[in-house]
């Protein structure tokens, strides 16, 4: 077998195309052997490649994020149907009260003490009125209503 | 842990929501070392972690159980860390390493060999990075590579090559005189 290529090195140590043939040249040639081995010892070393350390609760930390970034729909739809739900209550509450408001029977029309002070008021009011036009049509818009009091 | 997961995996979809934080704790960090390996970044690869639950909690019904959740959730995390890695680094296919020989006082320090790796690797890339990550520390398939990153069988094989390639120029004086 010829010498073989470093791409051929390269696939024997991942063993991606390593053949009987090459490994029987790396016994008997030297000079192969050595580029193998310092091949080997490169992608050896990878392994002391840096890793930065994540800490033992590092599981738990992403599990958090991850909580909170999948739950605020669900959180925003518990509101929404909250806030709909007391939209509803407030409104209803209203019209309700409305409806038993209009529903309710004037009570004040059986009183007797109130239709008196109705037609005293009633009568107050006419009283009033005829003062204000005799003062409106007086000569000199003055008269004395001295007599009112 | 597959039937732990697949019987997590039925109670979230028989409404039991807190059956998913077990998903989630057992499988946040290697999701988080997918994203940071692929993206080289922490920020990034945090973001990445959050979306994959976030998007597999709201589709957890489209799940098959033929494949392990692990599989289903890194397929997830590892496009959307391409997407984001296409994103940030639009134009970076060309990028080259720049060599510079590390002094014997540096090589003392093992931090410094992952910074030379970070390095290397931010060298990559995005296809060079992307099928070399997932080859490299996914065991993923070059077909399966293919696929996700939209490149035949070949030009995977051919990102992965260029991507070793560079990574061994960057690498190999280093580790050597380590």
């Amino acid at each position: 077998m010829n010498h073989p290529t470093e791409d051929q090195l390269i696939l024997q140590y991942y063993g991606d195309g390593g053949s009987d043939d090459l490994e029987s040249h790396l016994d008997e040639c030297r000079e192969c052997r050595q580029t193998y081995q310092s091949l080997q010892r490169v992608l050896n070393s990878l392994i002391a490649a840096p890793l930065p350390e994540r800490g033992a609760d590092y599981g738990q930390q992403v599990w958090r994020k991850v909580q909170l970034a999948t739950a605020p729909r669900r959180n925003f739809r518990h509101w929404a149907f909250g806030l709909a739900a007391a939209a509803v209550v407030v409104v209803g509450a209203f019209l309700a009260g409305t409806a038993y408001e209009r529903s309710k029977p004037v009570a004040v029309a059986d009183d007797p003490r109130a239709r008196l002070l109705r037609v005293a008021l009633d009568g107050h009011l006419a009283s009033s009125l005829m003062v204000l036009a005799e003062i409106e049509n007086a000569p000199g818009r003055t008269m004395d209503i001295s007599w009112q009091r | 842990m597959h039937e732990i997961d697949l019987a997590a995996v039925s109670r979230v979809r028989a409404g039991e929501a807190e059956a998913f934080a077990g998903l989630v704790e057992r499988h946040s960090r290697s999701v988080f070392r997918l994203a940071y390996r692929i993206t080289g970044n922490e920020n990034d690869a945090d973001e990445i972690v959050q979306e994959t639950f976030m998007r597999a909690y709201r589709e957890i019904h489209r799940y098959e159980s033929r494949a392990s959740f692990a599989t289903w959730i890194h397929t997830i995390a590892r496009n959307l860390a391409l997407d984001i890695l296409r994103k940030n680094r639009p134009g970076s296919a060309e990028i080259e390493l720049v060599s510079s020989a590390p002094t014997p006082e540096r090589l003392a320090s093992s931090h410094l060999l992952g910074e030379r790796i970070a390095a290397a690797l931010n060298g990559l890339s995005t296809h060079e990075r992307a099928a070399f990550t997932l080859r490299h520390y996914e065991g993923v398939p070059l077909i399966e590579i293919g696929e996700t990153i939209g490149l035949s069988e070949n030009a995977t094989k051919q990102s992965i090559f260029r991507a070793v390639k560079k990574l061994s120029r960057a690498l190999l004086p280093w580790i050597t005189l380590t």
